[in-house]
């Protein structure tokens, strides 16, 4: 991964030309990676007790057990949770790309009084919390049917996320050349060919950090979906997990289980950072530092 | 001149609203009788027939599709599902569980403002104020005249109507972790009035435990004691009629808060009682860390059981404001459930809330409350708890939950957000706020319902 | 044709501006129009009150005080977040073993759902039996209850906002150092320019678009945050850890005040667009560099 990067820009170290770092250094990588793990850790110690081991929770656990990794397998809403979440996902990622890359082109290009309009209006849109149209949308979407579809909810996602995955596309378009379009459109190409055949290969590697960002956002997104999608076979991932966090009435909290769904829940997120990690954090440096 | 029009206008589709209304009840009743069975005998009959012919009701039933909420969760819940399951083998209907726990009741409220209901869903205490204009009238039901007297009370409307199928009552009273007791030398069975309680509760303090569980996250702390002193027999105030007319006033609600501040004054409580979850009072309880806990239903001991075996729990009656006065145990729905008049599949439905009272006893036992139907239930923890304390206590006084008797729906949230104000300050101020926020919201909800 | 053409191309974003429009802006019409009313939120019932709702909400300590919150909640994380952000950028670009598992780890709880990470946080932060008292008593202190005040809660929810998010800024900061060409400093250093002077004088001023990138997208992120609030502290004590977002939805489905719940949600559209606006202008005067 290293000598990737050093191929394509020489990595230049600005406090510490020579490869000697002191000692803190490593303490204090030392200290972080501790206190970003911690969570982690306090999930699984947790997950591998027993519902009557009351000991502190900083501590190993008394017994180990894999009890609650059984159950949390056999747990049919989970399984059915990660098949809507993808289905969300999916959804929402595909419209988010398709629709805002091809709006972005436009405004991009179009220029003029109108495209500018466009574009502010664009910002203000993108700083809108979801949740202060939330009377709004839950009257709307109520009066359409559109409550436990998780089409819908994609459409409603996608919206709110449209503004700025537009407003990401475009500062990304000005900065290509536009004698390519032209070149295209002497060839004879058409507005959308140029766009699919010569604007969209130009963008790759933003549409990948774009597709990761709204698709961690939207894997991970809570507060619409809570009320959206209210059918237990509809619900994604993440409302299965918190609602093994419950406490419902005349019931007995089961912390290990809730613990051993979260871990299982947030297993294949981490796996797929941890082998997508060049994409991720290798994308974001390169969409960032344009 | 807009205003007056506007109103005309919501008067008639309200007008509408309820001939339609009207119009479906009639509808259903009457299509159960022919396209139900094929007969014309009268609906009862028809589903009595329907049950006792179980292949051909089997046969009708093959391939609908029903969909059920609940609040349950743990143990009962697993009961439930075995029943479901059974159901679905025996018909062929095929079963959607929704299970919103603690989110119950504002997933519902959306789902009623959609008015897409589930076909059956729980109606947890609520089937008379709240969720009545959304559900089918049952009491022509077959299981309807084997309801106990109390559930019936429960249940049961002015009219004669009934709602919903309560398998189970739940019991709130007073929960004891009779360990730390011993430990502190308190004989909980002595305690009779809130002053005898106090008294205990030092004793508990001195020997180095926290007297009291209660945390102030919820609403239980704030509503699920007041009858003893509002409106039972030799309460302090007899308010019952006021409370249930509107025209209550809130100012004899300040000896409830009064009586609280004893609890923060005296140091009964967990520092950190407005922040904590009912989780962290059972792993408390589990943990013999404390000894009572107000105005919670048996399920609270269950729970604490299965982290601790070892520790012993009982229930006690919530005391009485005086001497002479009732000690109390509330009952509320506990597994109740309700049909959807809207629904598609009544009969589907219908024949749900007939197998689910004929195979109870899985839900009961593991619910560990009062069994309202008759059945033989193998007697579960939570019974043997009342049992108990109905040995020590033989005049135990049961009622309604004060809140579902006497409060307007919505009440319950009020009283959470108010047992917050209290729980950060115990003021005159504070509590004249407390009493002007509960008296503001009471009036207007009031008001809506009696629209 | 170059006229034609450029509608043509502004045509290219009607699919997008419409999702915009059905799921944003007639939401918005929609929760306009409810604030008039006093309404349940799930009768059929609403009645009219006029303008009652608005003038409800200067007198109400929970609005006020959520609105306060907000704005630590987005000003606050992204103060903390810069600063550690800047600081551990400039720690992983020191060249050294382990930098990229670094990187790596702190860039993760992205990747983890609010919810979830509150859920667990929940059992750090806890008084009785929380890992972080654990751990204080580990070194003779005793359990400190973090959770006490209001302020103590929001606090801990800014903190954990800013430990979670962190990695965006570390990235976008690491970025942007890569790209201050070296000999800047080599210069400088020559000069016998000291390091620090050089941070000052160079590195920070050719950070700046670094910076705003950073910082908006934190503000952004803070104004919204409800997920991490609904499992750690569910608003309390007292409903003085609420945000805004947080706030609206339980006036809605909690409090059974949807007329109101739907003023609140125009306040905090008013409130967002009140900051938007100086950024939108920020925003596009930069985006004329390219």
């Amino acid at each position: 991964m290293k000598t990737e990067r050093s191929d394509k820009v020489p990595m230049r170290q600005v406090y510490a030309p020579n490869k000697k770092v002191g000692w803190g250094v490593y303490v204090i990588s030392g200290f972080l990676i501790l206190l970003y793990l911690l969570p982690i850790y306090v999930m699984l110690n947790q997950s591998f007790r027993y519902i009557t081991d009351l000991t502190p929770r900083l501590y190993l656990p008394e017994k180990w057990t894999f009890d609650n990794y059984a159950q949390a397998f056999q747990d049919p809403n989970l399984l059915n949770g990660f098949k809507n979440s993808m289905i969300y996902v999916a959804e929402v990622c595909a419209l988010e790309v398709f629709l805002g890359g091809l709006a972005a082109y436009g405004l991009a290009r179009s220029g003029g009084k109108v495209s500018s309009a466009l574009r502010t209006f664009n910002i203000c849109v993108m700083m809108i919390p979801s949740l202060s149209l939330l009377v709004g949308t839950y009257s709307l979407m109520v009066k359409f049917h559109m409550i436990n579809k998780i089409w819908a909810l994609s459409l409603q996602t996608a919206a709110i996320g449209m503004a700025g995955t537009m407003f990401f596309y475009t500062s990304f378009i000005v900065s290509i050349p536009r004698d390519l379009d032209q070149a295209a459109a002497i060839d004879g190409a058409g507005i959308l060919r140029t766009f699919f055949q010569i604007i969209l290969p130009q963008l790759k590697p933003v549409t990948v950090t774009r597709l990761i960002m709204s698709a961690v956002g939207t894997w991970n997104n809570f507060a619409m979906p809570t009320y959206l999608l209210t059918n237990t076979s509809k619900a994604t991932v993440i409302l299965t997990v918190r609602k093994a966090f419950y406490t419902a009435y005349g019931s007995v909290q089961n912390v290990p289980l809730a613990c051993a769904e979260c871990a299982v829940a947030l297993a294949p997120v981490i796996l797929l950072y941890l082998l997508l990690q060049r994409y991720i954090i290798e994308g974001q440096l390169d969409s960032v530092s344009k | 001149m807009l205003k007056k029009k506007w109103a005309m206008t919501t008067m008639a589709l309200c007008l509408a609203a309820n001939t339609v209304l009207l119009a479906a009840c009639g509808e259903t009743s009457s299509t159960q009788q022919t396209g139900g069975t094929a007969s014309d005998t009268p609906n009862q009959e028809a589903v009595k027939q329907e049950q006792s012919g179980g292949e051909e009701a089997g046969a009708d039933l093959n391939g609908k599709t029903i969909e059920i909420a609940t609040y349950l969760s743990g143990d009962t819940l697993n009961a439930y599902k075995q029943v479901i399951a059974d159901f679905e083998n025996e018909t062929g209907v095929k079963v959607t569980l929704d299970e919103y726990g603690e989110d119950y009741e504002s997933t519902m409220k959306t789902r009623m403002a959609s008015n897409d209901l589930p076909d059956i869903f729980e109606t947890h205490g609520w089937s008379l104020i709240r969720y009545k204009e959304y559900l089918t009238d049952l009491s022509g039901e077959p299981w309807a005249d084997e309801l106990n007297k109390a559930a019936l009370g429960v249940i049961q409307d002015t009219d004669g109507k009934l709602y919903t199928l309560m398998t189970t009552g739940s019991c709130l009273g007073t929960a004891v972790n009779v360990t730390v007791c011993e430990k502190a030398g308190v004989d909980p069975w002595a305690i009779e009035t809130w002053d005898d309680f106090n008294a205990a509760c030092e004793k508990i303090k001195a020997a180095g435990f926290t007297p009291i569980a209660n945390y102030f996250t919820s609403a239980g702390a704030l509503a699920n004691a007041n009858g003893s002193w509002l409106s039972y027999e030799g309460a302090q105030f007899n308010d019952n009629e006021a409370m249930l007319n509107g025209t209550w006033d809130w100012a004899d609600f300040k000896t409830i808060l009064d009586y609280l501040q004893t609890w923060f004054d005296n140091g009964y409580l967990y520092a950190d009682c407005g922040t904590i979850k009912q989780a962290d009072a059972i792993e408390r309880c589990a943990r013999n860390e404390c000894a009572f806990i107000v105005g919670i239903g048996t399920s609270y001991q269950t729970a604490v059981t299965a982290q601790n075996p070892e520790v012993v729990m009982a229930m006690i009656p919530i005391c009485a404001s005086k001497e002479g006065g009732a000690r109390f145990c509330g009952i509320g729905e506990g597994a109740s459930f309700g049909i959807w008049k809207d629904t598609k599949e009544m009969d589907a439905c219908k024949a749900f809330l007939n197998y689910v009272s004929e195979h109870a006893d899985g839900i009961n036992s593991a619910a560990g409350e009062i069994s309202t139907l008759p059945c033989q239930v193998s007697k579960s923890y939570g019974m043997s708890l009342m049992e108990e304390m109905e040995s020590h206590y033989p005049d135990v006084f049961y009622d309604n939950l004060w809140d579902r008797k006497y409060m307007p729906s919505g009440m319950w949230s009020v009283f959470q957000v108010a047992a917050g104000m209290f729980c950060e300050d115990q003021s005159e101020e504070s509590k004249q706020e407390v009493i002007a926020y509960l008296k503001e919201n009471y009036t207007d909800l009031y008001e809506a319902a009696q629209e | 044709m170059e006229k034609r053409r450029k509608w043509t191309l502004l045509s290219l974003s009607i699919p997008a501006f419409l999702l915009i429009f059905i799921f944003m802006i007639v939401p918005l019409g929609n929760a306009v129009k409810v604030s008039f009313y006093k309404w349940n939120g799930y009768s059929q019932k609403m009645q009219w009150i006029g303008l009652k709702n608005y003038a409800s909400i200067f007198s109400d300590k929970v609005f006020l005080r959520s609105t306060m919150n907000t704005f630590i909640y987005g000003f606050g994380s992204t103060l903390l977040q810069n600063i550690a952000g800047l600081s551990v950028a400039l720690l992983v670009n020191r060249q050294f073993k382990g930098r990229n598992f670094v990187r790596l780890i702190l860039y993760m709880p992205i990747m983890i759902s609010g919810v979830i990470m509150g859920a667990i946080q929940y059992y750090i932060f806890n008084y009785d039996n929380g890992v972080l008292n654990n751990l204080l008593n580990l070194f003779g202190i005793g359990n400190i209850y973090w959770m006490q005040s209001g302020i103590g809660s929001v606090l801990i929810i800014t903190l954990i906002n800013s430990w979670q998010a962190m990695g965006f800024c570390m990235l976008i900061y690491l970025a942007g150092l890569q790209n201050i060409p070296k000999m800047y400093e080599e210069a400088a250093l020559l000069d016998g320019t000291s390091r620090r002077q050089i941070f000052f004088k160079i590195d920070l001023p050719l950070l700046m678009p670094a910076i705003t990138t950073a910082v908006i997208t934190n503000l952004i992120g803070g104004f919204k945050l409800y997920d991490i609030i609904v499992t750690l502290t569910n608003g309390g004590p007292n409903r003085k850890s609420l945000s805004l977002s947080y706030y609206i939805s339980l006036l809605y489905f909690n409090d059974e005040k949807a007329g109101y719940s739907a003023a609140v949600g125009i306040a905090l559209f008013v409130i967002i667009f009140v900051v938007a606006v100086p950024i939108n202008q920020y925003l596009r005067s930069r985006e004329v560099e390219y």
